[in-house]
Order: structure tokens, then C-alpha cells, then sequence
């Protein structure tokens, strides 16, 4: 047994360690390696948590298909999930400050916003005043020399040329976390600076440019829809990645809150040593969240989700053109067109749903934070999974859809409240067509995934014109058999795209191949 | 001694304050409630000296950092007496067998003897905290066997009783009704490695080590197992096993049972039994595309082999 199970050797490993003890008899304990970046920001949210921000809202849910679920008669339910699950106002402003996306954190005043974006300042190695310090504070008096820094006076008098003028910039537009604080209360021009640095990364003035270094955005707003002092231009709301809404305090915590108003500390000042983030800490925890993989039936469930909500069959008579920009641009809304003039049925399709689609901004956010969010759940070990997708994709795509309220859908009973509650709504949809995913087979049958594929693996080089025949014949096929089934649904709509996009690659290398290109 | 129990709590006071500043899983009650039944309890059987002193600081520091590592989930009484608890190997250690045990050995060798018990811990729940709390729960009963004997006899008479360490025949793997029982001795290929989780791709099993993260992937088992590559890994890859574990193979599906016995599916059949095997200690355990099943055991440095194959 010596060598082929428990080494006398191996042992005796069982009783070595961190705790030494010299010839002096003087006991010496090391610190205790790390468990991994994964695991000190899971530290830092149960930390948040039981310290800082009182969020007993578990709304991040996992193991809801066992959970035990109580219903009221009115249909209002509790469910209980089995795994664990979190709380999406300190879980998403973490994975924004891990990914260094753009979040805003949106809810009536007084509900620990400004307080969770300075934790997020403090976890990334500042301390409590230099955070503090560099909040920008947006109100309607806010210029651009306010937000990015004001050229030196002294240089600007002896200055001949405009490069000769000194900016003497803002230190916030350098750290690694910024945060803007009631953003739609900053005017539109200042806004437009803003967007530039968040856009861009940079900011100009004078000929002189800053580069704002990779950080992560928080933004607060007492009112998400247009309740702050400017109207938000689209163009910035646009670029925030993740939308948080605060939540209200649970009144059973009022000893708690008491408890801290006695001991007259803030929780900002206690924040541990141990879950605070060095700068190349922050940087390696990106390069492994991106490279946590996505497993392809996973993302070819978020394809057929977000494929269809651009989609709209009454846009244009052209095939290429039926698509919501369409509208847009015409300055038609959905609601305009969707009717009973469109052969689909509302109340099954989610295309009658949104007033818009998802942009390709919105497509990488996803992707991004849901690799983000497995890997907050497990490390090294982490693949995204479909439930990792559920839970985000409402805080995602809150800014960038808009539901289409007038429509069938949202006329029932049941759904009306829906208009009123994005996350609801966008999950509710997301399920929706998880189901017809799954009942349409496609995890086992996708033939146009396969056709595709076949295009894209074996390439073009050297594939004669005998076979691009044969291989434009089984595409024209596959073309052939969607359209007989009669109805250009969202996600038929995508393959035929998809299908048509196959099919000219090849009719462009055949038309070289026999020389008659173009 | 009133003088040194003021002298430890005003450490205590001291420490509070430092660690709520360090640690994120720092909980005052639980530093409260160990200093009240670990460090005073050891602190009043050990004789009033200076050597003692100090031992007690020494103790002190020890129970904190254990406090501080959310890893342990070291928690007040209200968990230690409950067997299911994942987490009680640090409460037993300080508060039933660090007390106990110290007055009973030498002073010259209650340091060490503290070291290797904090390390001991440590160890043991790095691998499965279960099993840690029950060799913990063990050794409170053998605090004569550890005076006397010492620690390392003491835990290894108490790792064989619970199956938790091999022991001359009555180790052998119950291996039945499958192939041959191949061993893998992956000490061959890294000295250093503990085998822990496993995973196969395709015909190459990779073995990740228990507490370092490395990886060997190897092609081949028994005798003619070549090291295919050495793997790093963003950090060691976590060894637990649920059983039953159920692989699609071609032609049916197989299943470990979480007795050991192993079930064929053919497709279309109903289950048959094609074997046993033994389940005891198990750190992980994987089947192959072709029905190998691979299995590795805490605190063993091979990895076990078999499957539907001859």
C-alpha cells in the first residue's frame, strides 16, 4: 500500500501549513493563499450585503424549477428557490465594476444609490474621500469645463496657439470607477461631453485631449422616464449597459437601520482590506470573465430570443427591410402597424412586444455579463448557462426596449401589469420563447444551423462549382420548405436571413469560379 | 491568573477592531463566543505561567484567522452539535479538543502540537469539511491516544477507522463484475500531485491536483498511462462528486449509483446491473466515452480505473 495510497509522506503534508512554529517556540501563521478572484468578489457581495446595503430582495434567482412556490388566490406568488440566489441591486453594480460596463442605477431618492456606486469606488482601491470627492453631481447649471477640467488662466493668457493652452483635467476622468450622480439633471450639451468620454474614452478641449482610463460607469437617476430636470439624450442611454433599479427598504429591518444610526458609522469607512481590489486584480478578473466559455446550445437560444425582436413583417414590402429601424426611420411606430393587418399572431410572437430591437451594443452586453455572472457563481469552473441569461437579460435590455403598450398583447388581464414592469416583461418574453425554441426542436434539428455551418467550416478554397451546386441546392430546398410552412414568423424571418446570406456567398463564388463575376 | 484573563481581553478588544478592518467574513459574535468557550476554558486548565501567556496569544491568533476565513464558516454553538453541519471542525478543535488536549502534553510541545492542529483543520477541510468535522468530532475521544502517542497516530488510527484512509487489505477496491481494476499512479508523472476532481475528453483523463492548480492528462491507465500534457488552471478545480453520476455512452447509458452499484441502460432496455464498485472516500469520479470509470480518493495518490471493457 506504500506508494498506491495514502504516502507516509502525503501524511504527514496533513499536519503542515501556514501555522509555523520556530526553534523559540514562537508560532508564525502566513497568510492564506488566495481562492481566486471569483471568490473575493462573492466575498465582497456577501459583504455588501450583511454590512452595507440592506437588500433582502433576492430577485438573481437560481433552482426556481424545484423551488417550492405559494400562491395567493389572486394569483400573486412567493417562490423559494434551491440555489443560491442574489440580489441584483449589489450583484449587478459588481459584475458592472468587474466587466467595467456602464450601469445606472435608477429609484426614488434615498434608496442607497450614490452609496453603492461609492462602495464600488472603495472595492477598486480608493479611499471613501477620494470617491466621494469625485462624484459629479449633475444639475442643470453643470457646464463642460465643470465635468472635464477648465484651462489654466496663466497659460491661456501667454497662450499663441490653441494646443499652447494647458487643461489642467478633472482627476475623476482618470480613475478606474466613475461615477455621475443624477445624470438626467445635467443639460444636454454637458451631456454630450459626457457621452463623447463614455463613448469614446476620451474627452477634448482645447486641442487637448484626456484619455479617461478603462473604468466602470455609474450613473444614478431618481427617474428613469423623464422625470429628471433634461431629457436623456438617446444616444447616452444608449451606451448604459445594465439598468438596476434600487429597491425600497423592507420596513422588518428598521433595528437594523437603528443599530447603525447608534453606532454612528458608516458602512463606506468599514469596507474590509481583504475584498478590495488592487488595480492588476482588476484587470486579470476581466481577462477571465472573458474568457468563460459560452457553450453553443446557450447562445443559440439567446440568437432566437433577441433575433426576434427586431423583426416586424408590416415595415416594409421588401423582404430585407422588415425590421423596426425601418419604422424608425420613416418616424412610424410599431403600434402604427401592428395590427390586424399582419397575418401573426400578437399574443404568441414577441415582435409585437417592443417598439425596437436590440442593437449589437445590447447583443455584447449580454454575452459579456452573463460570462461575468457564471463566473461570479463558479470561478474557473464557470460556463455561462441558459438560466445565467434569463436572470440578465431584463437588466440589459431595459434601456433598449420599450413595450409596444397599445398592442395585443398587453391588453389582457394578465399581461397589463407587464407594461409597467421591464424586468417582468423582458424575462416573460425571454420564456416565451425559450419555449417555442424548445418546441420546435431545435437543439436536435436545426438545418439551418447546419447549412451554415457547413459554409463557414469547410470554406470556399478549392470547392469546385459542382459541388457549390449541389450545397445552393440544399439551401434553395431549406428555403423552400420555411416558406411552405405559410407563416413568416420573427424567427423564420431570421433563417430565411440567414439562409439568403449562405446562399449569394456561394452564387458569388461560383458566378468568380466561372467567370462571370458580377 | 484575573491578570492574564484581562490581558487576553483586552487583545480580544484590540483584535475586534483590526480584523472587522481585514476580514469580510468577520462576525464579532463568533470571535465573542469562541474566546468565552475556547481561549478561557484552555486558558483556566492550563497552569498560570508565563509560558501559558503566551501559548494563549499565540491560540488567539489562530482562532481568529480561522474567523476571518469565510472559507471554514466557523460559527457559534448554535451549529456545533449538529452532525449535518458542514463546517464544526474548527468549533471542536477550539472549544472541545484544543482545551482538553493542551494541558495534557508537554509545555515545550504545545505550540507545535497547536500549529498541527490549525494546519490539520486547515487541511482536512480544504478537501471535504464534512469528513473534516468528523475526524475533528473523533479526535476530541482520543485526546489521551494524542498525549500519549501524538497527533500524527492519533489522526491516522482515526482516518482508517472512518474509511477515510486506506488500510492494508481491507483497503482493496471492490471492483466486480467490470474490467480489470487498473491503477493509475500519478505520482509517477508529478511527485507532488493529489488527485482530485477528474474529467475525461475523449480517451485522456485529466487529473486535477487537489490543492495546486495543475492538471495531468493522461492517455492510457495501469501500466502503459503516459503523460499526454501538464495543464495550469486559473485555480485548483474543486473535487466533489454527487452521486449517481450518469454518462450517455454509445449504445445506452451507464450509471454509478451513490451505493457503488453500476447500472447499464442499453437503449430501448431496462437497467441491468453490470457491477459494483467502491464508493468509499470518493474525491471525484468520471466516465469515459467508452465506459471507463475513473475514480480518485481523498488522501490517495492514485487514481482507479476501470469499466464495461475486459
Amino acid at each position: 500500500m506504500a506508494d498506491d495510497s495514502l504516502l507516509p509522506s502525503l501524511f504527514s503534508e496533513l499536519f503542515k501549513g501556514r501555522a509555523k512554529v520556530d526553534a523559540d517556540l514562537d508560532l508564525h501563521l502566513s497568510d492564506r493563499a488566495g481562492d481566486g478572484l471569483s471568490d473575493k468578489l462573492r466575498q465582497a457581495y456577501y459583504w455588501i450585503v450583511n454590512n452595507a446595503v440592506i437588500a433582502p430582495y433576492y430577485d438573481i434567482q437560481y433552482g426556481e424549477r424545484d423551488s417550492a412556490t405559494f400562491r395567493f388566490p389572486a394569483g400573486d406568488e412567493v417562490v423559494l428557490p434551491t440555489k443560491a440566489s442574489y440580489s441584483s441591486y449589489v450583484l449587478l453594480p459588481l459584475l458592472t465594476l468587474a466587466t467595467r460596463r456602464r450601469a445606472l442605477l435608477v429609484g426614488g431618492p434615498g434608496k442607497g444609490k450614490t452609496m453603492t456606486a461609492i462602495l464600488m469606488g472603495i472595492l477598486a482601491g480608493y479611499s471613501h474621500e477620494d470617491v466621494r470627492r469625485s462624484v459629479q453631481h449633475g444639475h442643470p447649471q453643470l457646464t463642460i469645463t465643470d465635468l472635464l477640467g477648465t484651462p489654466l488662466p496663466s497659460a491661456m493668457m501667454e497662450a499663441t496657439e490653441l494646443e499652447d493652452v494647458k487643461v489642467s483635467w478633472r482627476r475623476w476622468l482618470t480613475m478606474r470607477v466613475k461615477i455621475v450622480d443624477e445624470y438626467n439633471r445635467i443639460p444636454t450639451k454637458t451631456q454630450s461631453a459626457l457621452l463623447s468620454l463614455m463613448a469614446e474614452g476620451y474627452a477634448e478641449m482645447f486641442d487637448q485631449v484626456v484619455e479617461a482610463s478603462k473604468s466602470a460607469w455609474f450613473l444614478t437617476a431618481n427617474d428613469d422616464e423623464g422625470g429628471g430636470t433634461f431629457a436623456v439624450i438617446e444616444a447616452l442611454k444608449d451606451r448604459i449597459d445594465l439598468t438596476i433599479k434600487a429597491m425600497p427598504f423592507n420596513s422588518r429591518y428598521l433595528p437594523l437601520l437603528l443599530e447603525r444610526i447608534e453606532s454612528g458609522q458608516d458602512p463606506a469607512g468599514l469596507v474590509p482590506t481583504e475584498i478590495v481590489f488592487t488595480p492588476q486584480e482588476l484587470d486579470t478578473m476581466r481577462d477571465e470573465i472573458r474568457a468563460v466559455p459560452i457553450p453553443a446550445p446557450v447562445l443559440r437560444r439567446l440568437e432566437f430570443f433577441v433575433g426576434q425582436t427586431e423583426f416586424c413583417q408590416r415595415a416594409s414590402i421588401r423582404f430585407e427591410y422588415k425590421n423596426k429601424d425601418t419604422l424608425r426611420l420613416a418616424g412610424t411606430s410599431v403600434s402604427a402597424v401592428c395590427n390586424e393587418d399582419c397575418p401573426l399572431d400578437k399574443t404568441r410572437h414577441i415582435c409585437a412586444q417592443s417598439l425596437q430591437g436590440v442593437s449589437v451594443r445590447g447583443f455584447q452586453t449580454i454575452l459579456d455579463i452573463a460570462k461575468a455572472l457564471a463566473w461570479f457563481r463558479a470561478g474557473s469552473k464557470a460556463e455561462v448557462t441558459v438560466q445565467d441569461l434569463r436572470q440578465l437579460v431584463p437588466f440589459a435590455l431595459h434601456e433598449k426596449l420599450v413595450p409596444n403598450a397599445a398592442g395585443d398583447f398587453f391588453a389582457s388581464d394578465a399581461n397589463r401589469p407587464l407594461v409597467h414592469d421591464k424586468i417582468a416583461w423582458i424575462r416573460r418574453m425571454f420564456d416565451m420563447t425559450l419555449g417555442t425554441y424548445d418546441q420546435l426542436g431545435r437543439d436536435d434539428k436545426d438545418d439551418v444551423a447546419r447549412l451554415a455551418d457547413e459554409l463557414e467550416t469547410e470554406g470556399l478554397e478549392g470547392v469546385k462549382a459542382s459541388v457549390i451546386d449541389k450545397r445552393m441546392n440544399k439551401v434553395a430546398a431549406e428555403i423552400r420548405r420555411l416558406v411552405r410552412q405559410g407563416e413568416l414568423a420573427p424567427y423564420v424571418y431570421e433563417d430565411l436571413v440567414r439562409l439568403k446570406a449562405v446562399y449569394m456567398r456561394y452564387q458569388n463564388q461560383l458566378n468568380w469560379l466561372r467567370g462571370s463575376d458580377g | 491568573m484575573a491578570e492574564l484573563e484581562d490581558r487576553l481581553r483586552a487583545a480580544l478588544r484590540a483584535e475586534m477592531d483590526r480584523a472587522r478592518r481585514t476580514h469580510a467574513a468577520w462576525r464579532p459574535e463568533v470571535a465573542g463566543y469562541l474566546f468565552e468557550r475556547g481561549l478561557v476554558p484552555a486558558m483556566k486548565a492550563l497552569p498560570n505561567e508565563g509560558s501559558s501567556a503566551a501559548l494563549l496569544e499565540q491560540l488567539w491568533r489562530l482562532m481568529v484567522a480561522t474567523i476571518g476565513s469565510r472559507a471554514f464558516g466557523v460559527s457559534t454553538g448554535a451549529w456545533r452539535d449538529h452532525a449535518a453541519y458542514p463546517d464544526r471542525c474548527f468549533p471542536l478543535l477550539w472549544i472541545d479538543l484544543v482545551p482538553a488536549v493542551l494541558p495534557k502534553v508537554a509545555a515545550p510541545q504545545r505550540p507545535a502540537l497547536l500549529a498541527e492542529l490549525f494546519n490539520l483543520g486547515e487541511n482536512l477541510a480544504s478537501a471535504s469539511r464534512l469528513d473534516a468535522a468528523r475526524v475533528m468530532e473523533r479526535l476530541v475521544d482520543e485526546v489521551d491516544l494524542i498525549a500519549r502517542a501524538g497527533l500524527q497516530d492519533a489522526t491516522r488510527s482515526v482516518l482508517v477507522d472512518l474509511g477515510l484512509m486506506p488500510d492494508g487489505e481491507g483497503a482493496r477496491c471492490a471492483w466486480t463484475a467490470l474490467g480489470p481494476t487498473r491503477l493509475v499512479h500519478v505520482a509517477s508523472f508529478d511527485p507532488e500531485l493529489l488527485p482530485g476532481a477528474l474529467r475525461f475528453e475523449g480517451d485522456i483523463l485529466e487529473v486535477a491536483d487537489l490543492v495546486r492548480p495543475v492538471a495531468l492528462r493522461l492517455r492510457g491507465s495501469g501500466e502503459a498511462a503516459q503523460l499526454h500534457e501538464r495543464r495550469t488552471l486559473p485555480e485548483p478545480r474543486t473535487s466533489t462528486v454527487d452521486l449517481p453520476v450518469t454518462a450517455q455512452l454509445p449504445g445506452g447509458v451507464l450509471t454509478v449509483e451513490a451505493d457503488g452499484t453500476v447500472l447499464w441502460r442499453a437503449d430501448g432496455a431496462a437497467a441491468a446491473t453490470v457491477g459494483v464498485v467502491d464508493v468509499r472516500s470518493v474525491a471525484s469520479l468520471a466516465i469515459g466515452p467508452r465506459g471507463d470509470i475513473a475514480i480518485s480518493r481523498r488522501f490517495s495518490r492514485r487514481v482507479e480505473r476501470t469499466g464495461l471493457r475486459a
